[in-house]
């Protein structure tokens, strides 16, 4: 948590950039401005040592829009369609999709908690948030271990109803057992202590925060204006 | 500081069955009391009556008498608290806790009761410094090893600064390093003047800071020792009592030799590269013998349970392994081997334990020969209830019934005796022990040396050494 | 048991939605196949409501309380929304998702028909995602005809399947996969976890 963090927009701004983005979806702007948005993101990316992020988003987008032009003239072939289709719906949510992306990524989980407790979130949304957090690298370490056990019990997936009853029994189980033990675990650690909260992990604005969103916020309402 | 009288508990207030009997006992200030007995004889339960989450935590029981923290009645107190006097260390190092980075966790309990920062800051400091984790501050806790997880959790404890540390057999998944260094840590922490009360199996570690021990049988407390008293224990007597090994128990390095009398498992060549990590597992040329009950040990984390993956061909790797000549590619191999995971509830997947026994094979069998193998392990009575239900032994005999029916050749347990008390331990040890015939290969990961001396017939050291950076 | 959402219940219904999630979102992405063909678009909450079902009834059964399941679905919504999907998404669950509660009372919180209700609820409000695809479609629809690719098949297609009629079928059909879901899963509970012990 000590790294170079100047050039990392806090949580909270990634979350407005997202939000900006995601509502203008209902409104259509120029594709240059587009373009530039997806490039001043990846430039964040960069700078935040996703260098491979970067580059790779820069270069699928332009194959997405080179690809879409290019389709459009063999639109009476059925396969060519779907793939057209799909290729149609990401285009349509790139800039949200990518600035989610981006918050996900670049953001520390502790950063992230704090951010949403910052933004007020209410304490029946921050914990579930939390515990996500928490619970999902120990399912991905659990779902090993099944997947394992059925491999050496034969349970395949030729027989899917089979299948999914079986892997749901050890999962659930096992999720219901670990919610016991963090609860008590965090019980024991005072969580329901009705005092104010401190955190040790701070979330606090600087330049590059503002950089970000309203960069974001310039490129497009320029990308507006000349739509 | 604290008190414990008179008190009766029932799980479920409308069975007849009491976990806890007249429990009188008490704790004085700075001192480090030891709660020893058999799995299931209430020493867990004891615990929950300290830290309060018995009454709380637990709406159908029933609790009848007194448990006073520091005068508190924790009947008419809140879990936070109490817990504003008792830390509570629990035996899992993977569930027990909420956060995901290690400091956080660390100071979780401060930020719950709204320290400031800079305090926040002091007791992280004091604390690395003490525990000598200056390398495990702020990072992801899922990176870490066992060990390192639960001297976070004890961190965590001592960072709170609460006058009474309770801890549930914290050394119940470590391996012998990382359970002396918890005695080391502790021996710290008495000398700061905390108040240790710790419920446990395995008791060399502990041994210089122990003051007295309560001994619990069936809910009731049945003696109690003082230090002296408890650490002479002749090793018959600790026997009776279904207690682990006092004494700090060696290992007894039989000698290895293969006979070319019987089936051979020929490792010809292992090489495998864990993910993410420069080092590689590689060996060539060792030779095992059919019939036998080999023990794999060696530190945690140094590949010991990659190793029997490997070996099963639950995982692919570039390996020639021969078996009684012939070299079996991994499916073959999987299709000869069984697994009896260290958690048992990753590989229970049906509704009875007749169906989960005899699961993929069942048209191999008779129902005769299911009945007999269910017999054998004392399970017959429970074959029409969900494994799920059953006690942790119990569930570790459905997989072992499992592997008896599976008709497997090579049949491997992963540390088959974490946090088992005396009796247990010795019975799986009779049951691998059993299971063993000339057809079969046995291989046991375990770090627990009394079973490990009472069960097998050679040992397998895997050292950092089998590794190539 | 008290009718307040006290920690543990607030960890479980973070767990379950994890898994929830995994299920219904695996089906969506697994399916890329059938999702990227507009049709398994459209059935994508039918089959993520069949599929969920189980975690969702086992979820209801362990905290039986006012605003869990609220909070659960909601759950849905704001993550959605952080990963980039439009606001509409969150308006569209919430209208069903306080339907759903309000049910749920009516059931005292403990009856089957009840929850199963408020799940089919749930996962029609899964088609929230077609709902912004409708916000949008001006949107694009506005763009192209400005850089002059207005007769591409893709926007036929997409007059075609974003209207309010087909938004009525999805979120029946969200509706019944739902329900369906719902009893698989109360057979599940009965099989399986009621006599496992954890609830």
């Amino acid at each position: 948590m000590d790294k170079s963090d100047f050039l990392n927009p806090t949580p909270i701004s990634k979350i407005i950039v997202v939000l900006i983005l995601s509502f203008g979806l209902s409104f259509a702007i120029n594709e240059t401005y587009a373009m530039l948005i997806v490039v001043f993101i990846s430039i964040f990316f960069l700078a935040n040592s996703r260098m491979k992020t970067a580059i790779s988003t820069i270069i699928f987008y332009v194959l997405l829009i080179i690809g879409l032009k290019i389709m459009r003239d063999y639109s009476d072939y059925f396969i060519l369609n779907n793939i057209l289709f799909l290729l149609g719906v990401i285009k349509l949510f790139f800039l949200p999709l990518l600035a989610s992306r981006f918050l996900i990524s670049t953001s520390e989980v502790s950063s992230l908690i704090v951010s949403f407790e910052k933004m007020r979130f209410p304490k029946v949304i921050v914990i579930p948030l939390a515990v996500m957090f928490r619970y999902f690298p120990a399912f991905q370490d659990d779902r090993k271990h099944i997947k394992m056990a059925m491999k050496m019990r034969g349970i395949s997936f030729r027989n899917p109803i089979r299948y999914l009853e079986y892997i749901s029994v050890p999962i659930l189980i096992s999720a219901s057992n670990i919610g016991n033990d963090i609860s008590m675990s965090a019980e024991t650690k005072c969580i329901s202590d009705p005092c104010e909260k401190t955190r040790y992990y701070e979330v606090k604005f600087g330049t590059i925060d503002f950089i970000y969103v309203f960069g974001i916020i310039a490129l497009y309402a320029l990308g507006r204006i000349y739509a | 500081m604290l008190k414990i009288e008179n008190v009766n508990y029932k799980y479920n207030k409308n069975l007849e069955i009491k976990s806890l009997i007249d429990i009188n006992l008490k704790v004085n200030r700075n001192e480090a009391v030891l709660l020893c007995g058999r799995s299931g004889s209430g020493k867990t339960t004891v615990t929950k009556l300290i830290n309060s989450l018995i009454p709380n935590y637990y709406e159908m029981g029933e609790l009848d008498g007194k448990v006073l923290v520091e005068g508190i009645d924790t009947k008419k107190a809140e879990v936070f608290e109490v817990s504003r006097i008792v830390s509570s260390v629990f035996q899992n190092p993977k569930t027990q806790f909420f956060n995901v980075n290690t400091t956080s966790e660390i100071l979780f309990y401060l930020e719950n009761r709204g320290y400031d920062r800079d305090y926040m800051h002091e007791k992280l400091m004091e604390t690395a410094e003490l525990f000598n984790i200056k390398h495990l501050i702020g990072r992801d806790i899922f990176e870490l090893s066992g060990g390192e997880k639960q001297i976070i959790a004890i961190a965590a404890a001592f960072a709170s600064g609460t006058d009474i540390i309770l801890l549930d057999e914290p050394s119940a998944n470590l391996d012998e390093e990382k359970t002396k260094l918890i005695g080391e840590i502790l021996s710290k922490l008495k000398a700061l003047g905390k108040t240790i009360i710790i419920s446990e199996h395995r008791f060399h570690y502990i041994k210089d800071i122990i003051d007295r021990v309560y001994y619990i049988d069936k809910g009731i407390v049945k003696k109690e020792f003082s230090k002296d008293e408890f650490f002479n224990i002749r090793n018959e007597y600790r026997k009776e009592l279904g207690l682990r090994s006092i004494e700090f128990e060696h290992l007894d390095h039989k000698v290895r030799k293969t006979s070319e009398n019987k089936k051979i498992l020929k490792i010809e060549n292992i090489t495998y590269s864990f993910k993410g990590i420069s080092r590689a597992l590689k060996m060539k040329d060792i030779k095992f013998n059919f019939g036998n009950i080999i023990g794999i040990y060696g530190y945690n984390g140094v590949g010991k349970s990659t190793f029997i993956r490997l070996l099963m061909g639950l995982e692919k790797s570039k390996s020639q392994i021969l078996i009684g000549g012939k070299n079996l590619s991994y499916r073959k191999r999987l299709k000869k081997s069984y697994l009896v995971m260290q958690d048992v509830n990753n590989q229970l997947f049906t509704d009875s334990v007749e169906i989960e026994a005899s699961l993929g094979k069942s048209d191999k069998y008779s129902y005769a020969d299911v009945e007999k193998v269910l017999k054998n392990l004392n399970i017959y009575d429970l074959r029409d209830k969900h494994p799920m239900s059953l006690s942790g032994g119990q569930k570790q005999r459905v997989a072992v019934a499992s592997a008896i029916l599976s008709d497997s050749e090579i049949i491997c347990f992963d540390e088959p005796t974490s946090g088992m008390d005396y009796e247990n331990m010795m019975r799986i040890s009779k049951l691998i022990k059993e299971t063993i015939n000339d057809e079969i290969i046995i291989f046991v990961i375990s770090h627990d040396h009394e079973f490990l001396n009472n069960t097998v017939d050679e040992l397998f050291y895997i050292s950092k050494y089998n590794f190539m950076n | 048991m008290s009718n307040k959402l006290r920690v543990k219940d607030l960890i479980t219904i973070g767990i379950f939605f994890v898994l929830y999630y995994i299920v219904s979102v695996i089906i969506a992405s697994l399916g890329g196949i059938i999702v990227s063909n507009p049709i398994g678009l459209m059935c994508w909450p039918t089959i993520a409501g069949i599929l969920s079902g189980t975690v969702v009834i086992l979820f209801m059964v362990k905290v039986p309380k006012p605003f869990a399941f609220f909070i659960f679905g909601m759950l849905h919504s704001i993550i959605s929304s952080i990963l980039g999907y439009h606001f509409i998404t969150v308006v569209f669950s919430l209208v069903f998702l306080t339907i759903a509660e309000l049910i749920l009372r009516k059931g005292e919180y403990k009856s089957f028909k009840s929850m199963a209700i408020a799940y089919g609820l749930l996962s029609a409000s899964l088609s929230g995602f077609l709902m912004q695809m409708f916000v949008a479609k001006e949107h694009y629809i506005a763009m192209m005809s400005a850089t002059g690719n207005d007769r591409t098949e893709f926007i036929a297609t997409l007059e075609r399947i974003v209207t309010p009629g087909t938004m009525v079928i999805v979120i029946i059909g969200g509706f019944i996969g739902g329900i369906i879901g719902a009893y698989i899963g109360k057979a599940m509970l009965k099989k399986h976890f009621e006599r496992a012990g954890i609830i």
